[in-house]
């Protein structure tokens, strides 16, 4: 197959259009944050469990973190045709909140529709129909006892010792650069098995200690 | 009235016990690879083979003087608890290893991988340990050959849905089950074998890793889907990979009655059957029509089409169900397609489910005919298939498979839409589990979703639609009738 890369770099600012012809280039993140190039991007208007957060059904403690992780990825993977994200707004640790689309379909909305992300409070009504369609099927996270993600994020950042099962890892190379790694990046296990890696549970903890995405573009 | 055993049950507890017995020494093998591998889930393995062999032992000894011939009701008990007895053992492995899988979860699993059907609830399959994906494939592989065999001795004796028309000469005579059947199977599972073997080769040479190529080759050449990866086939991203694998599912979904002649010399009759004509030239008129659909609006090379629109038409059809893109993007014609061929099925005798060719075959007889009379009406037409009469008796069977299927995919339907599944999916659930195919439509279920986010009360509707379609419906409805039981 062959993968031409189209880059349309406006200045980082919302209205920003980032897209690229072959969506399995993308890199999953985690259920709703994935990296084209350089750009990290978290899917706006959605929040999914973090890659090392579990869920409760019965007294089962399922991975629903990754779980959400795979089934973005599996979109992304299987689909073809360009995968289009169009800036809504930029965090200040540089992430960019963004709908993305491959055509029609919108990632977010397949996201919540199948149970592996909780609306935000100010996401636009139709994510928000979405949502309920999910919750009254109890669709995946939905048929479970679950912490919210934002919650769930606070009470990691606070924990002491890390599950080791926690699928990210972050990691100061030689030279000074520190960057975090999930299951789906190729140099992940190669991270992992160095002990001076670091298991996070979260990526957006993992950024608020410093670390950052591989080949990512810091700033414009 | 009260409820007395019939004849031949012992038979039935008889081959149950050696089924049991089969499916322990099964689990064996992952139970070595895990070994190989240092992976600690051999325990599982180990466990579940102790309890399945225990439990296959104790009925083999206990009904081994009650083994005698096998009366028709003793066969339909015998088709369907077979299944129902072995998906619940199968599913010890995933249930006493440490998946992390609810008691539903392993079963649905279980139930999905010997009916073939290929429907999923695990998320993670890149990275799950190499015991747990070897035992589901070798589930489908086993369960395909299970499937050959009940739908080429069994299903024609019991006349389920017009399969008498397959029974054979020595059949018709004699009221016995399995006069020359033995030597029958053993090439049967003779060819299986062989072209598992050559599957395995033929993946490797294409570039699959070994490890891959094998689990692979047992999936598709039983037409039944799992894959060692969460994206599918599309994870393999090779152009020679679709090829072989298509070339896979196609001859699991082709009649193996067909390849036991060809083997024996008698080509012409592959050739000629009616069934693989049929089928074959549907699939190529429908791959051409949908690649140059592809081409149309997505601006597609040729070549691309139809590989794209070859692979994911051909695995749905054969009810096998891999993915090598998320179809569901291909706009509303392409999602009205596939929804509708999740239903046509393979030809009879092979792995594939689905309503199957053979009937589509007949009901275009019967119909040709019924047209004919209208305005011939003192015209008595003989109509045959396959050189043997299509009698009303056959016409009722069809047509009464046809209207059970079409029933239960309603109530179905109307059922997963009251536990709150929204009309696509509800839909594509109730079709391609009725159907074995796997994937159905839409972001939760597609070919980029999963069964693991339906709720338990879902998945057990969905895995006994598996065992309702597997066992062609009336194997398993006969058994609901009182009189089903009585001496």
């Amino acid at each position: 197959m062959l993968a031409s890369v189209l880059l349309l770099a406006a200045a980082a600012r919302a209205g920003e259009v980032i897209e690229i012809a072959e969506p399995r280039a993308a890199r999953i993140v985690d259920g709703d944050s994935l990296q084209i190039d350089g750009r990290v991007i978290a899917l706006f208007g959605i929040d999914a469990p973090e890659i090392g957060q579990r869920c409760r059904y019965d007294d089962i403690a399922w991975t629903c973190g990754l779980a959400a992780a795979h089934d973005l990825r599996k979109h992304v993977v299987l689909g073809r045709g360009p995968l289009r994200c169009e800036v809504q707004r930029i965090r200040p640790d540089g992430v960019r909140e963004a709908i993305c689309a491959l055509g029609d379909l919108d990632l977010a909305v397949v996201q919540l529709e199948s149970g592996m992300a909780v609306a935000d409070p100010d996401a636009p009504p139709g994510y928000r129909r979405s949502e309920a369609r999910a919750r009254q099927a109890r669709l995946g996270i939905w048929h479970s006892r679950f912490v919210p993600p934002g919650i769930w994020r606070e009470d990691d950042r606070r924990a002491v010792g890390k599950a080791a099962g926690c699928m990210l890892r972050a990691r100061r190379d030689a030279a000074g650069g520190a960057f975090y790694y999930t299951l789906f990046d190729p140099e992940f296990d190669r991270v992992a098995a160095d002990p001076r890696s670091i298991v996070y549970c979260s990526d957006d903890n993992a950024r608020l200690d410093g670390y950052r995405r591989p080949g990512e573009i810091l700033s414009e | 009235m009260a409820v007395r055993p019939f004849p031949g049950l012992g038979t039935v507890f008889y081959a149950l016990g050696w089924l049991l017995v089969i499916l322990a020494a099964a689990m064996l093998v992952p139970l070595a690879v895990d070994l190989a591998f240092a992976n600690p889930d051999w325990r599982g393995f180990l466990g579940s083979s102790g309890i399945t062999a225990f439990f296959g032992i104790a009925l083999v000894l206990a009904h081994r003087h009650r083994a005698h011939g096998l009366s028709l009701r003793a066969a339909f008990l015998m088709t369907a608890s077979s299944w129902l007895v072995t998906a619940f053992f199968a599913a010890l492995p995933f249930a006493l290893g440490g998946y992390d899988l609810s008691p539903t979860d392993a079963l649905f699993e279980a139930v999905s991988a010997m009916t073939t059907t290929g429907s999923t609830v695990i998320t993670g399959l890149d990275r799950a340990p190499p015991g747990f994906l070897l035992w589901r494939s070798l589930l489908q592989w086993v369960g395909g050959i299970g499937i050959i065999v009940m739908a080429l001795v069994l299903l024609p004796f019991l006349r389920i849905g017009g399969m008498q028309l397959f029974r054979s000469e020595s059949s018709d005579r004699s009221e016995k089950v399995l006069p020359t059947t033995a030597e029958f199977v053993r090439r049967l599972v003779t060819i299986y074998l062989a072209l598992t073997l050559l599957l395995a080769i033929a993946l490797g040479l294409a570039g699959m890793p070994a490890f891959d190529a094998v689990n692979h080759a047992f999936t598709s050449i039983a037409t039944g889907g799992f894959s060692t990866r969460d994206a599918s086939i599309a994870a393999f991203d090779s152009e020679a990979v679709e090829l072989v694998l298509l070339a896979g599912m196609l001859m699991g979904a082709l009649p193996y009655a067909r390849y036991v002649g060809l083997a024996a010399g008698r080509g012409e009759a592959f050739f000629a059957d009616s069934q693989i004509r049929t089928f074959l030239a549907f699939l190529l008129l429908a791959s051409l029509l949908l690649a140059l659909w592809l081409m149309v609006s997505q601006g597609r090379g040729p070549g691309e089409a139809l590989l794209a629109a070859a692979f994911n038409l051909v695995s749905i059809v054969t009810t096998t169900g891999y993915s090598s893109e998320d179809y569901t993007l291909w706009g509303a014609p392409a999602v009205a397609l596939f929804l509708a061929i999740t239903v046509i099925g393979g030809c009879t005798g092979s792995t594939a489910g689905g309503i199957k060719i053979f009937r589509f075959e007949i009901l275009w007889i019967a119909t040709r005919e019924y047209l004919v009379q209208l305005f011939l009406p003192s015209r008595v037409g003989s109509p045959r298939y396959a050189g043997k009469p299509v009698t009303g008796q056959v016409i009722i069977a069809v047509l009464s498979y046809v209207f059970l299927f079409i029933g239960s995919w309603g109530v179905l339907t109307v059922l997963l839409g009251a536990l709150g599944l929204d009309l696509v999916t509800a839909v594509s659930a109730a079709a391609t589990t009725l159907a074995n195919v796997g994937p159905g439509l839409g972001p939760v279920i597609g070919p980029s979703g999963n069964f693991a986010a339906l709720g338990d009360p879902v998945k057990w509707v969905l895995l006994s639609a598996m065992l309702l379609g597997r066992l062609e419906f009336f194997t398993l409805l006969v058994l609901f009738h009182p009189r089903f039981w009585r001496r």
